[in-house]
Parts: structure tokens; sequence; C-alpha cells
């Protein structure tokens, strides 16, 4: 997949094969996340919300239950901005940030990640998370995994002392998925779990949901 | 942004809560009341910072203690969907104890530190 050619398309990253891989396994899901939360989390947050194609999707197949506060993340105000001007129903909140730095930690909430995944040299990172560019939406430093390895530390620093918390996450094979796995079951107690996989040109995408097990469960 | 989001941001530099809210146009939005949806939020919620909302922006005085499920306290309820859900800050800003501002714009609370030194 090459992502550099949606450069010239402005403004807001449109949805491609790992959105919607990402869509079907999360709403494919919903059985098991209506178990672990009885029946549902209060709190869905999206970080990097895009074209806001996943939170629309999920947001629908929740339906069911208007007792979720839907919270749209991203650090491009341009995303943001349009995706709100055309929503109505839920309960949907926008907030520009930097992953989890301003949200106060919390519990019974579900996360939903697709990461800018792909491997870039550190300057091109950079320029994503500074400047109010689409490189932030694919622009993933090192192995992909710079803006990853950030995420997954403020998930576990922010969730532990949370007993109830859901991921859906996306990788790619380069970001090396059993190492990111790995981090989330030894520093946040989160058992990992492939839900979806699919090959698209030379990359291998794959879904994964991490949930934090407490006592009760 | 609606009063209810306000309570669940921090200051991303200090991580401090919680920040002090400035705004300079509020918007009433008219939702359909969802009484489950109040009493699911309130456990979420601080407290203290939803009774501080309340005087500030002249709800009025609200109990000590939150209301829990299976209350009959329905006027209380009722007052948080109007506050919580029903009140949007449109424009203002959002302050931390160090100065450090955060502007809303259109809605949006922006919490990116990077772009501070842009606004």
């Amino acid at each position: 997949m090459n992502k550099t050619s949606c450069l010239e398309l402005n403004d807001v990253y449109p949805p491609s094969e790992d959105t919607f891989l990402l869509v079907d396994a999360v709403t494919a899901d919903k059985l098991f996340m209506q178990s672990y939360f009885q029946p549902f989390p209060s709190l869905v947050v999206e970080m990097g919300v895009g074209s806001g194609t996943v939170m629309k999707q999920v947001s629908s197949c929740y339906a069911d239950n208007y007792a979720i506060l839907y919270l749209a993340t991203d650090i491009q105000y341009a995303a943001l901005h349009s995706f709100s001007s055309g929503t109505t129903g839920h309960i949907l909140e926008f907030l520009q940030s930097d992953l989890f730095t301003s949200l106060r930690p919390t519990d019974d909430w579900m996360c939903i990640f697709n990461p800018p995944y792909v491997a870039t040299d550190e300057e091109e990172y950079m320029r994503g998370q500074t400047e109010q560019s689409d490189v932030a939406t694919w622009a993933g430093g090192i192995q992909g995994r710079q803006l990853i390895d950030r995420f997954c530390e403020q998930l576990c620093e922010a969730t532990a002392n949370s007993h109830r918390v859901l991921l859906y996450l996306l990788l790619v094979d380069t970001n090396r998925p059993t190492e990111v796995l790995q981090f989330l079951r030894d520093k946040g107690n989160f058992v990992t779990v492939q839900l979806a996989h699919r090959r698209v040109g030379w990359e291998s995408i794959r879904v994964y949901r991490c949930c934090k097990v407490s006592h009760s469960h | 942004m609606r009063l209810l989001t306000y309570n669940f941001l921090q200051c991303p530099k200090t991580k401090t809560f919680p920040l002090i809210l400035e705004p300079t146009l509020v918007e009433t939005i008219e939702t359909e009341y969802n009484k489950e949806f109040i009493l699911r939020m309130i456990p979420r919620l601080d407290w203290n910072l939803v009774r501080q909302v309340s005087r500030q922006f002249a709800f009025g005085e609200l109990p000590q203690v939150a209301p829990k499920e299976g209350t009959q306290d329905e006027e209380t309820l009722r007052l948080l969907h109007k506050m919580l859900l029903e009140t949007h800050i449109k424009e203002g800003v959002l302050k931390s104890q160090d100065g450090t501002c955060y502007p809303i714009k259109d809605g949006i609370p922006n919490m990116l530190i990077t772009q501070l030194k842009d606004e």
C-alpha cells in the first residue's frame, strides 16, 4: 500500500483497507464487548479519528445503547472539524489532543486506535507530530513504531488502577506486533487476542483486542 | 465542548486536574433527555468539579453527594442533563494552574502543547 500517494489529497486522509478491516473486526466483536462491559462501556475513545469512518460505523453498531459518551480525538484540527460538522444522534465530543496526555485517568472505557504505522525516518515522524499536516496520519517513525510505543506507554500508565479497559489496536507486521503486545501484557496487564488479518500488497495488517483483566473477571 | 467533557480533561503538561474554564461563547443545544446516560456517567465524574461548574454557570447548588442508581431525585438528574449535555462551550480557554492556556475553537479544545506557540 503506497500511502504517500494520499498526500495529494488535502486535509483529511481518506479511509482505506486498514480502516475497513478495523471496522469489521470491532463490530464483529460486539458480543465479546458486551460480555466484558455488561453490557456497554460508559466511554468510547478513538485516538486519531481521521475521516471518522471507524467512529461512525462503531457507534451505529452500538446504536442499541445510547448511554455511551463517544470521544473523537485527533492531533489535526482539520480532521476533527470536518467530522464534527456532519454528525448527529450520539453524544459525540471532539478533542485535539496528543494521545492520552489531556485525559485524566478513568475506568470502564473502550479505546480504538489505528495508528500511523508506516515506517519512516525520525524527521518525517516529527513533522507529522508537530505540524498540522496529514503526514501525522501515516508517518510512524522507526519501524512505524514511535507513536505506537508512546501510545502503549501512556495507556499502561493511565490504566494502572483501572479494572475494565478494552482496546482495539491495528498493527502491521513491520511494527513487530509481538513486541507491542508483549509490552501491553507485561506493563499493563492486558490480555491480547488477534481478531483479524489481511494482506494488502506487501504489508500484513492485523487487528488485536487487548483487555484489562482484574479479579472480577 | 460539552461541560460533560470538561470533567475528563487534565493539563497535558502538568497533569493537573481540573483545568480552569473561561468561556467566551456558550450555546445551549437541546438534547433528548436520557436518564440512563446521566446515571451511567455520574460514577465517572469528579463530583466536586460538577458542583463547581453548577455554581459557575448559575445552575445553582447541587447536593453534596452525587445521586446514585435508583435515586428519586429526578430534579437533580434533569439539571445535570441540562448542564452537562446541553451546555456547549463554543469559544473560550482552558487554563492550567501554571498559567498555560488551551484554546477552545468552534467547540473543539486544543490540548496540544506543541501548537501553543502558533496561537
